[in-house]
């Protein structure tokens, strides 16, 4: 047997956390190799770190029966390994035809004609004709891809990583992808392929291996395995955490009638009580953060309805929503939910400054002190100091600001978008009290998350989201994990 | 220990442009005992109060993420526009000058609507816009300057003194002290921070960053206008013609040289009123000093340029200094 590239023992640490255990994987020529696991499982890390995006800690690469000391994406690319990202990374500006060619030595003057006519032939070869002389800006995502496979064959890639390649393609378009790959390992080449869509794995690929928690725990031929044996793999059998204790729920606080936002969000219902937290789970993509700008008026919605207790309200600003009583903590903390450079203080007055005024233009500044202490106190944040720049605490922290942020408003509805990524173990289960304790209080919670186990273990109920639609609602057990994921994995596509 | 040396750097961070003046002046009220007298300080902040005005304007549009290269310009237009109103239409000097801020604030609403509605990049609208306003001035007097624009009231303004301090560095301290206090006291000083720091996130708090951002040109365009009307009453003439045009505009070069001196981060949301006060003062002693040195003003160039070098040059080091211990 042949192996293209085997790692043996691989281990990587992000900030002083393994995420990576001593990860084996062997990769035969000429096949198709599916790397599967739910979020965070350490899928990504793992390409990376053969791609030489990432140094390893410790482990061996041995590509074509030779050991491989450090490497870099430059040496990847020159022993044969290329990688292929759910967005490509061309050059926008230049043609099809000059981004094919770019890692190529062409010589000092480049004869146009040549470079096309090259640029055919190398799409030629893996099944696919494309004008290559246009720029890559006009191509959609699947051309792109091919240009990007077109790229890596030119460079005489002998194992090619492809990462969630399929998340942005369309049926027939995936279909297409998926005869290109069997060309591709016809001529000898191996693919590792990553995805969350398990029907995939067994109409492409030849091997699939399991990562949970950063350890491979089974490599298997693909014909003799079953769907329900992968889950199974994925999910583990170790004890879950049993779920969180839950309040009293009271009357509806917050319904939503059919409401879209083309094309993330398609036809959403729901009703979130008092004191309930109401957990949104599904795979990343499936519109759980354009349903939380939608809710939060970040964004308009195409139609539906959505009533605040019993009232109906049409947001135009995310200031009309604060109005009414609602706060989001958005998944990316950096982008939108940060002043980095403002002190923890005046982060977590922000959206009360109205409230905090004598006459409505002087801030009444002990006021906004003993707001701060409150919540610095309530959240534990550490170091207390309220007078330190925001970029300077660690990401928990910061997590915990973002909360009380909309804690010092004294919300009615809080929507938390992957309220814990990023986030440390310990800080972690602290958030997860936080959570419970403020639906106890009476705050009405959305949830949403990629990570099932959060989802069930801290919710009353938890809507499974695919594609912009619900598709099942479970109770809040963790014990439903497996039918959870074969839910959001093994629905038939559209 | 490493705390005690985190404090020092902030206060050093915080009083940069006072701890050079600091320098500054001692150095030169020991080269030159007349450096120190009341009346070369009080002349020295004369001098620095229409800049100074100007830089205040500035500043706020660069503390909400945004800039101002129109300011100079606005501050000619403005001080035509009371040219024309008082001394050819022969209004009442107050309607002049209420009416001629009215006009320079507007000019600054023009910028910000520019900016927010049709989203051009600041400093790309106010450097277009900067010519309009030239123009417009310039076409105000047609192509001319008005002599003898004198008001009893109105060349106090620019003129007089109350006690030993002049006019227009008492109206520079009240305008310093009023924007020291908006922006640490009152919703819209956070507002503008915050949209500076991060507009995306000052969004999802619910402020209404547009409006924040057109209000801080607003600002900015009535203190240039402010500015204009004391440069008029202390020159006794509006003089917007092609061949003035150029000098002016060193008033939005020392505008900011002042604000970059002062620590207003280029990249908005950083940036203090007092630090900004240090900046311009330093800027006009040390022309001041150097000139009672009686070096040329070569030197005075040099000394700006590597000031406003150290200046930025510490922003920068400072902020990657964070982001490196971050990783």
């Amino acid at each position: 047997m042949n192996y293209a590239v085997q790692m043996k023992g691989i281990c990587k640490d992000f900030s002083g956390v393994r995420v990576l255990h001593s990860v084996d994987l062997q990769v035969e020529e000429g096949t198709v190799h599916a790397l599967v696991g739910e979020n965070g499982a350490g899928k990504s890390t793992l390409c990376k770190i053969l791609a030489g995006f990432f140094p390893r800690e410790e482990g061996e690469i041995v590509v074509n029966g030779e050991g491989i000391g450090k490497l870099n994406p430059r040496r990847a690319l020159e022993l044969g390994i290329s990688m292929i990202y759910q967005e490509p990374n061309l050059a926008p500006l230049m043609t099809a035809a000059e981004n094919i060619m770019l890692g190529q030595k062409l010589g000092f003057i480049v004869n146009r004609h040549q470079l096309f006519r090259r640029a055919e032939e190398i799409l030629a070869t893996v099944g696919f004709d494309l004008n290559v002389r246009l720029p890559v800006s006009y191509l959609s995502t699947h051309e792109k891809q091919l240009v990007e496979i077109a790229k890596a064959v030119s460079l005489d890639t002998r194992v090619l990583i492809m990462d969630e390649a399929t998340a942005a393609l369309t049926l027939p378009q995936r279909e297409h992808l998926f005869a290109v790959m069997r060309k591709l390992t016809h001529q000898g080449i191996a693919i590792i392929y990553t995805t969350h869509i398990l029907p995939e794995v067994f109409d492409i690929a030849d091997w699939v291996t399991v990562l949970r928690n950063g350890e491979n725990v089974g490599t298997h031929k693909v014909s003799e395995v079953t769907p329900e044996e992968v889950i199974e793999m994925m999910v583990g059998h170790k004890l879950s955490r049993a779920a969180v204790e839950r309040g009293q729920v009271g009357s509806e606080v917050l319904r939503l009638e059919n409401v879209s936002n083309l094309p993330e969000v398609r036809g959403v219902s729901l009703s979130l009580l008092q004191g309930e937290i109401l957990g949104i789970g599904g795979l990343a993509g499936s519109g759980q953060p354009e349903l939380a700008r939608v809710i939060f008026g970040a964004d308009r919605m195409d139609s539906g309805e959505m009533y605040v207790l019993g009232k109906k309200v049409d947001f135009k600003t995310p200031s009309d929503a604060i109005k009414c009583g609602i706060g989001l903590v958005p998944r990316d903390r950096k982008e939108e939910g940060l002043l980095p450079r403002i002190c923890l203080g005046h982060n977590i007055v922000v959206p009360s400054l109205p409230a905090l005024t004598r006459l409505k233009t002087i801030l009444d500044h002990h006021q906004e002190r003993a707001m701060v202490q409150n919540q610095i106190c309530r959240l534990d944040i550490v170091p207390p100091t309220s007078g330190k720049v925001m970029e300077e605490f660690s990401g928990g922290n910061q997590q915990k600001a973002m909360i009380a942020k909309w804690l010092a408003r004294k919300p009615k509805i809080l929507v938390l978008d992957e309220p814990t990524v990023g986030v440390d173990v310990r800080t972690r289960e602290y958030l997860y009290d936080t959570i419970s304790e403020l639906a106890k209080e009476g705050i009405s919670l959305l949830l949403m998350s990629s990570d099932l186990k959060e989802v069930l273990r801290l919710s009353n109920r938890v809507l499974l989201m695919r594609k912009g639609r619900f598709v099942a609602e479970l109770p809040g057990d963790p014990t439903m994990e497996d039918e959870a994921l074969r839910i959001v994995t093994l629905t038939e596509q559209e | 220990m490493r705390e005690r040396a985190a404090l020092v750097v902030g206060l050093i961070r915080d009083y940069t442009s006072w701890i050079a003046l600091a320098i500054v002046v001692v150095l030169f009220s020991n080269l030159a005992p007349a450096f120190l007298s009341v009346t070369n300080l009080m002349s020295i902040l004369n001098a620095a109060s229409i800049v100074g005005l100007v830089a205040i304007g500035l500043a706020f549009t660069l503390l909400a993420g945004g800039f101002d290269l129109s300011v100079a310009a606005i501050m000619l237009a403005g001080s035509m526009v009371f040219g024309t109103l008082f001394m050819n239409q022969h209004l009442a000097v107050g309607e002049a000058m209420l009416l001629s801020l009215v006009v320079t604030t507007a000019l600054g609403l023009v910028n910000g609507l520019v900016i927010t509605k049709v989203k051009l990049p600041a400093f790309i609208a106010t450097f277009a816009t900067m010519f309009a306003y030239n123009g417009m001035g310039i076409g105000l007097g047609g192509g001319a300057a008005i002599y003898n624009v004198t008001h009893p009231f109105f060349t106090f303004l620019g003129q007089g003194r109350l006690g030993v301090a002049p006019m227009p560095a008492v109206i520079f301290i009240l305008v310093a002290i009023a924007a020291y206090l908006v922006l640490r006291t009152t919703p819209f000083g956070r507002a503008v921070y915050a949209v500076g720091d991060n507009d995306k996130t000052a969004h999802m708090a619910g402020i209404n960053v547009d409006r924040i951002r057109i209000m801080t040109y607003m600002i900015s365009g009535f203190l240039s206008g402010l500015a204009g009307l004391i440069l008029t009453a202390r020159l006794e003439v509006a003089n917007v013609t092609q061949a003035t045009i150029a000098g002016y505009s060193a008033n939005l070069l020392d505008a900011i040289a002042a604000v970059m001196i002062g620590g207003i981060s280029i990249f908005g949301g950083e940036g203090r009123m007092h630090g900004l006060i240090g900046g311009i003062l330093l800027i006009f002693v040390l022309t001041n000093g150097i000139a009672i040195l009686g070096m040329t003003i070569t030197y005075h160039m040099l000394a700006k340029g590597l000031l406003i070098l150290l200046a930025v040059g510490m922003d920068i080091y400072f902020r990657s200094g964070v982001s490196l211990r971050r990783r």
